[in-house]
Protein backbone atom coordinates (compact mmCIF):
# COMPACT_ATOMS: atom_id res chain seq x y z
CA UNK A 1 0.00 0.00 0.00
CA UNK A 2 2.11 2.36 -1.00
CA UNK A 3 -0.09 5.08 -2.60
CA UNK A 4 -3.64 5.40 -1.24
CA UNK A 5 -6.57 5.34 -3.51
CA UNK A 6 -8.55 8.33 -1.52
CA UNK A 7 -11.99 8.99 -3.46
CA UNK A 8 -12.67 5.59 -5.14
CA UNK A 9 -12.26 3.52 -2.08
CA UNK A 10 -14.37 6.77 -0.64
CA UNK A 11 -17.21 5.76 -2.87
CA UNK A 12 -16.93 1.88 -1.94
CA UNK A 13 -17.30 3.10 2.23
CA UNK A 14 -19.93 5.21 1.10
CA UNK A 15 -22.87 3.05 1.03
CA UNK A 16 -21.29 1.62 4.71
CA UNK A 17 -21.72 5.65 5.71
CA UNK A 18 -25.16 5.80 4.60
CA UNK A 19 -26.14 3.17 7.02
CA UNK A 20 -24.44 4.82 9.77
CA UNK A 21 -25.66 8.06 8.43
CA UNK A 22 -29.29 6.66 9.16
CA UNK A 23 -28.02 5.43 12.35
CA UNK A 24 -27.07 8.73 13.42
CA UNK A 25 -29.70 11.15 12.04
CA UNK A 26 -32.18 9.28 14.05
CA UNK A 27 -31.37 10.64 17.29
CA UNK A 28 -29.41 14.25 15.93
CA UNK A 29 -31.50 17.01 14.22
CA UNK A 30 -30.99 18.18 10.64
CA UNK A 31 -31.25 21.72 10.93
CA UNK A 32 -30.11 22.12 7.19
CA UNK A 33 -32.67 19.35 5.46
CA UNK A 34 -35.47 20.70 7.86
CA UNK A 35 -34.70 24.36 6.13
CA UNK A 36 -34.72 22.52 2.51
CA UNK A 37 -38.35 21.12 3.20
CA UNK A 38 -39.51 24.31 4.82
CA UNK A 39 -38.10 26.36 1.15
CA UNK A 40 -39.75 23.61 -0.29
CA UNK A 41 -43.38 23.89 1.17
CA UNK A 42 -43.14 27.89 0.60
CA UNK A 43 -42.24 27.28 -2.68
CA UNK A 44 -38.90 29.10 -2.77
CA UNK A 45 -37.14 26.58 -4.83
CA UNK A 46 -37.63 24.63 -8.18
CA UNK A 47 -38.57 21.27 -7.56
CA UNK A 48 -36.10 19.06 -9.75
CA UNK A 49 -32.93 20.89 -11.10
CA UNK A 50 -29.85 19.14 -12.89
CA UNK A 51 -27.59 20.60 -14.93
CA UNK A 52 -26.82 18.00 -17.23
CA UNK A 53 -24.23 19.96 -19.42
CA UNK A 54 -21.42 20.10 -16.76
CA UNK A 55 -18.60 18.00 -17.75
CA UNK A 56 -17.35 15.43 -15.52
CA UNK A 57 -13.26 14.40 -14.83
CA UNK A 58 -13.07 10.92 -13.29
CA UNK A 59 -10.64 11.72 -10.41
CA UNK A 60 -6.69 10.58 -10.53
CA UNK A 61 -5.83 9.34 -7.26
CA UNK A 62 -6.17 11.95 -4.60
CA UNK A 63 -7.21 14.32 -7.36
CA UNK A 64 -10.54 15.38 -6.41
CA UNK A 65 -9.54 19.23 -5.56
CA UNK A 66 -7.98 19.62 -9.24
CA UNK A 67 -10.87 17.57 -10.91
CA UNK A 68 -13.96 19.29 -8.65
CA UNK A 69 -12.45 22.73 -10.00
CA UNK A 70 -12.08 21.71 -13.43
CA UNK A 71 -15.39 20.56 -13.35
CA UNK A 72 -17.00 24.18 -12.24
CA UNK A 73 -14.39 25.93 -14.57
CA UNK A 74 -15.04 24.15 -17.86
CA UNK A 75 -18.82 24.26 -17.05
CA UNK A 76 -18.42 28.07 -17.22
CA UNK A 77 -16.37 28.02 -20.66
CA UNK A 78 -12.66 28.15 -19.65
CA UNK A 79 -10.53 25.67 -20.93
CA UNK A 80 -8.51 24.37 -18.51
CA UNK A 81 -7.36 20.39 -17.27
CA UNK A 82 -7.75 18.55 -13.66
CA UNK A 83 -3.64 18.42 -14.75
CA UNK A 84 -2.92 22.10 -15.11
CA UNK A 85 -4.83 22.69 -12.20
CA UNK A 86 -3.22 20.21 -10.02
CA UNK A 87 -0.66 22.49 -10.07
CA UNK A 88 -2.19 25.10 -8.38
CA UNK A 89 -3.98 23.39 -5.67
CA UNK A 90 -2.31 19.87 -5.58
CA UNK A 91 -0.42 19.63 -2.21
CA UNK A 92 2.10 16.68 -2.31
CA UNK A 93 2.93 16.66 1.11
CA UNK A 94 -0.64 16.54 2.59
CA UNK A 95 -1.86 14.12 -0.25
CA UNK A 96 -4.69 16.80 -1.23
CA UNK A 97 -5.84 20.31 -2.03
CA UNK A 98 -6.53 23.22 0.78
CA UNK A 99 -9.83 25.43 0.85
CA UNK A 100 -7.87 27.99 0.56
CA UNK A 101 -6.18 27.01 -2.35
CA UNK A 102 -9.22 26.11 -4.03
CA UNK A 103 -10.42 29.43 -3.78
CA UNK A 104 -7.13 31.38 -4.69
CA UNK A 105 -6.99 28.73 -8.22
CA UNK A 106 -10.17 30.27 -9.14
CA UNK A 107 -8.95 33.54 -8.91
CA UNK A 108 -5.61 32.68 -10.49
CA UNK A 109 -8.22 31.68 -13.51
CA UNK A 110 -10.11 35.26 -13.86
CA UNK A 111 -13.28 33.41 -11.49
CA UNK A 112 -14.46 35.23 -8.59
CA UNK A 113 -14.18 32.87 -5.56
CA UNK A 114 -17.51 33.03 -3.83
CA UNK A 115 -17.62 31.12 -0.50
CA UNK A 116 -21.56 30.63 0.24
CA UNK A 117 -22.97 30.19 3.45
CA UNK A 118 -23.18 27.15 5.28
CA UNK A 119 -26.61 26.12 4.43
CA UNK A 120 -28.02 23.44 2.01
CA UNK A 121 -30.99 26.24 1.27
CA UNK A 122 -28.44 28.73 -0.38
CA UNK A 123 -26.51 25.64 -2.46
CA UNK A 124 -29.67 24.39 -4.10
CA UNK A 125 -30.70 28.07 -4.73
CA UNK A 126 -27.09 28.28 -6.60
CA UNK A 127 -27.74 24.96 -8.44
CA UNK A 128 -31.30 26.19 -9.83
CA UNK A 129 -29.14 29.37 -10.59
CA UNK A 130 -27.25 27.17 -13.30
CA UNK A 131 -24.50 27.42 -11.09
CA UNK A 132 -22.44 23.66 -9.85
CA UNK A 133 -21.39 24.50 -6.00
CA UNK A 134 -18.31 22.27 -4.82
CA UNK A 135 -18.56 21.26 -1.45
CA UNK A 136 -16.25 19.53 0.93
CA UNK A 137 -17.42 16.34 2.26
CA UNK A 138 -15.71 14.36 5.07
CA UNK A 139 -16.84 10.77 3.69
CA UNK A 140 -14.69 9.24 6.56
CA UNK A 141 -15.80 10.18 10.79
CA UNK A 142 -14.91 12.38 12.77
CA UNK A 143 -11.53 11.31 14.44
CA UNK A 144 -10.56 10.20 11.16
CA UNK A 145 -11.31 12.74 8.78
CA UNK A 146 -11.95 11.77 5.02
CA UNK A 147 -11.93 14.94 3.37
CA UNK A 148 -13.55 14.57 -0.31
CA UNK A 149 -14.72 17.40 -2.71
CA UNK A 150 -17.53 17.08 -4.76
CA UNK A 151 -19.77 19.10 -7.40
CA UNK A 152 -23.48 19.44 -6.38
CA UNK A 153 -24.79 19.82 -9.92
CA UNK A 154 -28.13 18.87 -9.12
CA UNK A 155 -31.66 18.05 -6.67
CA UNK A 156 -34.83 16.69 -6.12
CA UNK A 157 -36.78 17.55 -3.70
CA UNK A 158 -39.88 15.21 -3.97
CA UNK A 159 -37.22 12.39 -4.04
CA UNK A 160 -35.26 14.38 -1.18
CA UNK A 161 -31.61 14.05 -2.59
CA UNK A 162 -29.03 15.61 -4.58
CA UNK A 163 -26.73 15.02 -7.11
CA UNK A 164 -22.51 14.81 -7.60
CA UNK A 165 -20.25 14.77 -9.81
CA UNK A 166 -17.75 12.74 -7.05
CA UNK A 167 -14.79 11.07 -7.61
CA UNK A 168 -15.19 7.79 -10.19
CA UNK A 169 -18.72 8.35 -10.43
CA UNK A 170 -20.64 10.80 -13.07
CA UNK A 171 -23.69 11.19 -11.34
CA UNK A 172 -24.08 10.52 -8.08
CA UNK A 173 -27.39 10.39 -6.05
CA UNK A 174 -27.34 11.14 -2.11
CA UNK A 175 -30.07 11.38 0.23
CA UNK A 176 -30.40 14.73 1.96
CA UNK A 177 -29.70 13.75 5.06
CA UNK A 178 -26.76 11.59 4.61
CA UNK A 179 -25.08 14.00 2.43
CA UNK A 180 -26.30 16.61 5.41
CA UNK A 181 -24.08 14.21 7.57
CA UNK A 182 -20.97 14.13 5.19
CA UNK A 183 -20.81 17.73 4.46
CA UNK A 184 -21.41 18.68 8.37
CA UNK A 185 -17.95 18.42 9.75
CA UNK A 186 -16.48 20.97 6.65
CA UNK A 187 -18.48 23.16 9.06
CA UNK A 188 -20.91 23.12 5.54
CA UNK A 189 -18.28 24.65 3.41
CA UNK A 190 -19.26 25.35 -0.26
CA UNK A 191 -17.63 27.32 -3.03
CA UNK A 192 -18.43 28.74 -6.54
CA UNK A 193 -16.01 29.50 -9.22
CA UNK A 194 -18.09 32.39 -10.87
CA UNK A 195 -16.70 34.38 -14.25
CA UNK A 196 -18.03 37.89 -14.32
CA UNK A 197 -20.82 39.90 -15.04
CA UNK A 198 -22.17 36.66 -13.87
CA UNK A 199 -23.49 37.30 -10.23
CA UNK A 200 -23.76 34.11 -7.91
CA UNK A 201 -27.35 33.78 -7.26
CA UNK A 202 -26.48 34.21 -2.82
CA UNK A 203 -24.05 37.37 -3.30
CA UNK A 204 -24.17 39.62 -0.85
CA UNK A 205 -22.62 43.12 -1.69
CA UNK A 206 -19.97 43.48 0.89
CA UNK A 207 -18.76 39.91 0.18
CA UNK A 208 -18.89 39.90 -3.23
CA UNK A 209 -17.05 43.06 -3.54
CA UNK A 210 -14.57 41.56 -1.16
CA UNK A 211 -14.31 38.79 -3.39
CA UNK A 212 -14.04 41.10 -6.54
CA UNK A 213 -11.27 43.14 -4.97
CA UNK A 214 -8.94 40.11 -4.31
CA UNK A 215 -9.36 39.18 -8.00
CA UNK A 216 -8.42 42.36 -9.19
CA UNK A 217 -5.58 42.38 -7.31
CA UNK A 218 -3.97 39.51 -9.45
CA UNK A 219 -4.12 41.67 -12.43
CA UNK A 220 -7.49 40.73 -13.76
CA UNK A 221 -8.79 44.37 -15.01
CA UNK A 222 -11.44 43.61 -16.84
CA UNK A 223 -12.98 40.81 -15.32
CA UNK A 224 -13.27 43.26 -12.09
CA UNK A 225 -14.67 46.19 -13.80
CA UNK A 226 -17.15 43.54 -15.70
CA UNK A 227 -17.82 42.57 -11.98
CA UNK A 228 -18.19 46.08 -10.57
CA UNK A 229 -20.66 46.41 -13.05
CA UNK A 230 -22.58 43.44 -12.53
CA UNK A 231 -23.15 44.32 -8.90
CA UNK A 232 -23.82 48.20 -9.69
CA UNK A 233 -26.57 46.15 -12.03
CA UNK A 234 -28.21 44.47 -8.85
CA UNK A 235 -27.11 47.03 -5.85
CA UNK A 236 -26.85 50.67 -7.70
CA UNK A 237 -25.94 52.45 -4.83
CA UNK A 238 -22.97 50.06 -3.99
CA UNK A 239 -20.18 52.35 -2.36
CA UNK A 240 -17.30 49.09 -3.33
CA UNK A 241 -18.74 49.26 -6.75
CA UNK A 242 -19.10 52.89 -7.25
CA UNK A 243 -15.34 53.25 -5.95
CA UNK A 244 -13.91 49.69 -7.64
CA UNK A 245 -15.43 51.02 -11.16
CA UNK A 246 -14.07 55.03 -10.70
CA UNK A 247 -10.38 53.13 -10.21
CA UNK A 248 -10.68 50.92 -12.67
CA UNK A 249 -11.86 53.65 -15.04
CA UNK A 250 -8.91 55.55 -13.68
CA UNK A 251 -6.55 53.36 -14.66
CA UNK A 252 -7.26 52.67 -17.45
CA UNK A 253 -7.53 56.32 -18.51
CA UNK A 254 -11.10 57.10 -18.55
CA UNK A 255 -11.06 59.80 -16.78
CA UNK A 256 -14.19 61.45 -17.31
CA UNK A 257 -15.96 58.53 -16.57
CA UNK A 258 -14.21 57.56 -13.96
CA UNK A 259 -15.27 61.24 -12.22
CA UNK A 260 -18.61 60.30 -13.29
CA UNK A 261 -18.42 57.03 -10.61
CA UNK A 262 -16.61 58.76 -7.91
CA UNK A 263 -19.33 61.44 -8.11
CA UNK A 264 -21.93 59.02 -7.74
CA UNK A 265 -20.10 57.46 -4.63
CA UNK A 266 -20.01 60.49 -2.79
CA UNK A 267 -23.37 60.80 -3.40
CA UNK A 268 -23.88 57.16 -2.04
CA UNK A 269 -21.81 57.60 1.05
CA UNK A 270 -21.21 61.36 1.84
CA UNK A 271 -19.75 60.30 4.75
CA UNK A 272 -16.43 58.48 3.49
CA UNK A 273 -13.75 60.74 2.23
CA UNK A 274 -12.39 57.94 -0.46
CA UNK A 275 -15.23 59.22 -3.15
CA UNK A 276 -14.54 62.75 -2.70
CA UNK A 277 -10.44 62.58 -2.59
CA UNK A 278 -10.47 60.30 -5.40
CA UNK A 279 -13.07 62.57 -7.22
CA UNK A 280 -10.68 65.54 -6.70
CA UNK A 281 -7.60 63.62 -8.16
CA UNK A 282 -9.53 62.81 -11.26
CA UNK A 283 -10.70 66.11 -11.91
CA UNK A 284 -7.31 67.21 -11.05
CA UNK A 285 -5.94 64.47 -14.03
CA UNK A 286 -8.46 66.51 -16.32
CA UNK A 287 -6.86 69.52 -15.54
CA UNK A 288 -10.03 70.53 -14.11
CA UNK A 289 -8.15 71.97 -11.06
CA UNK A 290 -10.87 74.93 -9.86
CA UNK A 291 -13.79 72.06 -9.83
CA UNK A 292 -10.90 69.44 -7.77
CA UNK A 293 -10.54 71.88 -4.80
CA UNK A 294 -13.83 72.05 -3.38
CA UNK A 295 -14.48 67.67 -3.29
CA UNK A 296 -10.67 67.81 -2.16
CA UNK A 297 -11.45 70.07 0.90
CA UNK A 298 -14.88 67.92 2.10
CA UNK A 299 -12.24 64.73 1.91
CA UNK A 300 -9.59 66.72 4.19
CA UNK A 301 -12.86 68.05 6.44
CA UNK A 302 -14.22 64.24 6.41
CA UNK A 303 -10.65 63.13 7.78
CA UNK A 304 -10.40 59.45 8.43
CA UNK A 305 -7.77 56.86 8.77
CA UNK A 306 -6.64 58.19 4.91
CA UNK A 307 -6.12 61.75 6.09
CA UNK A 308 -2.68 61.65 4.79
CA UNK A 309 -3.65 61.07 1.09
CA UNK A 310 -6.16 63.46 1.28
CA UNK A 311 -4.14 66.38 2.65
CA UNK A 312 -1.73 66.00 -0.20
CA UNK A 313 -4.10 65.62 -2.59
CA UNK A 314 -5.93 68.96 -1.72
CA UNK A 315 -2.38 70.79 -0.81
CA UNK A 316 -1.67 69.53 -4.46
CA UNK A 317 -4.56 71.18 -6.13
CA UNK A 318 -4.26 74.10 -4.21
CA UNK A 319 -0.43 74.66 -5.47
CA UNK A 320 -1.56 74.47 -9.25
CA UNK A 321 -4.75 76.42 -8.42
CA UNK A 322 -2.21 79.55 -7.15
CA UNK A 323 -0.56 78.82 -10.22
CA UNK A 324 -3.33 79.26 -12.56
CA UNK A 325 -3.72 82.67 -14.60
CA UNK A 326 -6.63 84.57 -13.82
CA UNK A 327 -6.52 83.82 -10.32
CA UNK A 328 -9.51 84.37 -8.77
CA UNK A 329 -10.33 81.26 -6.85
CA UNK A 330 -13.29 81.19 -4.67
CA UNK A 331 -14.08 78.34 -2.59
CA UNK A 332 -17.02 77.15 -5.13
CA UNK A 333 -15.87 78.45 -8.38
CA UNK A 334 -18.18 77.01 -11.19
CA UNK A 335 -16.07 77.87 -14.03
CA UNK A 336 -12.79 76.04 -14.65
CA UNK A 337 -13.06 74.48 -18.62
CA UNK A 338 -9.39 75.81 -18.86
CA UNK A 339 -6.83 73.21 -19.27
CA UNK A 340 -3.99 73.69 -17.08
CA UNK A 341 -0.28 74.09 -18.12
CA UNK A 342 1.61 70.97 -18.22
CA UNK A 343 2.80 70.12 -14.50
CA UNK B 1 22.20 34.35 14.15
CA UNK B 2 23.65 36.53 11.52
CA UNK B 3 21.80 34.60 8.77
CA UNK B 4 18.44 35.30 10.37
CA UNK B 5 19.10 38.50 11.03
CA UNK B 6 20.26 39.06 7.69
CA UNK B 7 17.26 37.35 6.31
CA UNK B 8 15.12 40.06 8.16
CA UNK B 9 16.72 42.95 6.83
CA UNK B 10 16.33 41.96 3.64
CA UNK B 11 13.02 41.17 4.24
CA UNK B 12 11.85 44.78 5.56
CA UNK B 13 13.55 46.25 3.02
CA UNK B 14 11.46 44.22 -0.48
CA UNK B 15 8.60 45.23 2.60
CA UNK B 16 9.61 48.74 1.81
CA UNK B 17 10.50 48.69 -1.49
CA UNK B 18 7.23 47.24 -2.20
CA UNK B 19 5.05 50.05 -0.26
CA UNK B 20 6.98 52.68 -2.08
CA UNK B 21 4.82 52.34 -5.19
CA UNK B 22 1.38 52.35 -3.74
CA UNK B 23 2.50 55.19 -1.12
CA UNK B 24 2.66 57.74 -3.73
CA UNK B 25 -0.14 56.59 -6.28
CA UNK B 26 -1.09 59.18 -7.85
CA UNK B 27 -2.94 60.38 -4.82
CA UNK B 28 -5.70 57.99 -5.35
CA UNK B 29 -7.06 55.85 -2.96
CA UNK B 30 -7.15 52.46 -3.98
CA UNK B 31 -10.17 50.25 -4.34
CA UNK B 32 -8.60 46.95 -1.94
CA UNK B 33 -8.24 49.85 1.26
CA UNK B 34 -11.97 50.58 1.00
CA UNK B 35 -13.20 47.10 0.93
CA UNK B 36 -14.31 45.25 4.23
CA UNK B 37 -11.98 46.84 6.82
CA UNK B 38 -8.82 46.39 5.07
CA UNK B 39 -7.40 49.03 6.51
CA UNK B 40 -4.19 47.69 8.03
CA UNK B 41 -1.47 49.79 9.83
CA UNK B 42 2.06 49.59 9.41
CA UNK B 43 2.59 46.92 11.71
CA UNK B 44 -0.59 44.68 10.13
CA UNK B 45 1.62 45.08 6.31
CA UNK B 46 3.89 43.29 8.08
CA UNK B 47 2.87 40.88 9.74
CA UNK B 48 0.85 39.99 6.68
CA UNK B 49 4.50 40.16 4.88
CA UNK B 50 6.18 37.47 6.92
CA UNK B 51 2.94 35.47 6.71
CA UNK B 52 2.69 35.30 3.35
CA UNK B 53 6.64 34.25 3.50
CA UNK B 54 5.54 31.73 6.01
CA UNK B 55 2.78 29.86 4.28
CA UNK B 56 5.10 30.18 0.62
CA UNK B 57 8.04 27.90 2.78
CA UNK B 58 5.74 25.79 4.17
CA UNK B 59 4.19 24.74 1.02
CA UNK B 60 7.86 23.91 -0.54
CA UNK B 61 8.12 21.61 2.49
CA UNK B 62 5.36 19.92 1.36
CA UNK B 63 6.43 19.55 -2.06
CA UNK B 64 5.52 22.26 -4.19
CA UNK B 65 8.63 24.13 -6.38
CA UNK B 66 9.14 27.78 -4.82
CA UNK B 67 8.26 29.54 -8.11
CA UNK B 68 4.89 27.78 -7.91
CA UNK B 69 4.49 28.14 -4.26
CA UNK B 70 4.89 31.73 -4.86
CA UNK B 71 2.33 31.73 -7.41
CA UNK B 72 0.13 30.39 -5.13
CA UNK B 73 0.67 32.50 -2.14
CA UNK B 74 0.13 35.63 -4.11
CA UNK B 75 -3.01 34.07 -5.26
CA UNK B 76 -4.90 33.86 -1.47
CA UNK B 77 -6.55 37.15 0.27
CA UNK B 78 -4.35 38.55 3.54
CA UNK B 79 -6.82 36.54 5.45
CA UNK B 80 -6.37 33.65 3.95
CA UNK B 81 -2.63 33.87 4.40
CA UNK B 82 -3.53 34.51 7.94
CA UNK B 83 -5.18 31.59 8.87
CA UNK B 84 -2.39 29.49 6.87
CA UNK B 85 0.15 30.82 8.53
CA UNK B 86 1.54 27.60 10.82
CA UNK B 87 -1.82 25.68 10.40
CA UNK B 88 -1.67 23.87 6.90
CA UNK B 89 -1.48 20.85 8.63
CA UNK B 90 -4.25 21.35 10.79
CA UNK B 91 -6.41 22.13 7.53
CA UNK B 92 -8.53 19.35 5.93
CA UNK B 93 -7.06 18.80 2.43
CA UNK B 94 -9.26 16.62 -0.25
CA UNK B 95 -7.35 13.16 0.40
CA UNK B 96 -6.40 11.00 3.72
CA UNK B 97 -3.73 7.99 4.09
CA UNK B 98 -5.05 4.41 3.27
CA UNK B 99 -4.51 3.33 6.81
CA UNK B 100 -7.29 6.06 8.01
CA UNK B 101 -10.19 4.57 5.33
CA UNK B 102 -8.77 1.17 6.58
CA UNK B 103 -9.77 2.07 10.08
CA UNK B 104 -12.58 3.81 9.27
CA UNK B 105 -14.47 1.08 7.83
CA UNK B 106 -13.01 -1.39 10.47
CA UNK B 107 -14.73 1.33 12.68
CA UNK B 108 -18.12 1.47 11.08
CA UNK B 109 -18.45 -2.38 10.51
CA UNK B 110 -18.16 -2.79 14.46
CA UNK B 111 -20.79 0.30 15.04
CA UNK B 112 -22.66 -1.52 12.34
CA UNK B 113 -22.29 -4.90 14.49
CA UNK B 114 -22.40 -2.82 18.02
CA UNK B 115 -25.59 -1.53 16.32
CA UNK B 116 -28.04 -4.39 15.34
CA UNK B 117 -26.70 -7.27 17.49
CA UNK B 118 -26.57 -5.67 21.02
Amino acid sequence: MSAGRFCPQGARIAGLLLLAAALLSGCAGLPQVDAVRAARDRDQLPRRVELADVPFFPQQEHHCGPAALATVLVASGTAITPEALAEQVYLPGREGSLQVEMLAAARRNGHIAWQLAPSLVDVLREVAAGNPVIVLLNVGLRPMPFWHYAVVIGYDLDKGEVLLRSGDQRRKRVPFAPFDFFWRDSKYWAMLAMPPPRLPATANEAGYGTAVVAVERLGYAAEARQAYEAMLARWPESYLALMGLGNSLHASGRLAAAADAFRRASLAKPTDAAAFNNLAQTLADLGQWREALEPARQAVALGGPLLETSQSTLSAIEREVARLPANKVRKSSKKGEKKARNP
Amino acid sequence: MSRQFMKFVSRLLVLCMLALPFSSHAGMIPTDQIAAAQQQDARGVVTTYLARADVQSELQALGISSDSARDRVAAMTDEEVGRLAGQIQAQPAGAASPWAVAAAVIVIVWALWYFYYR
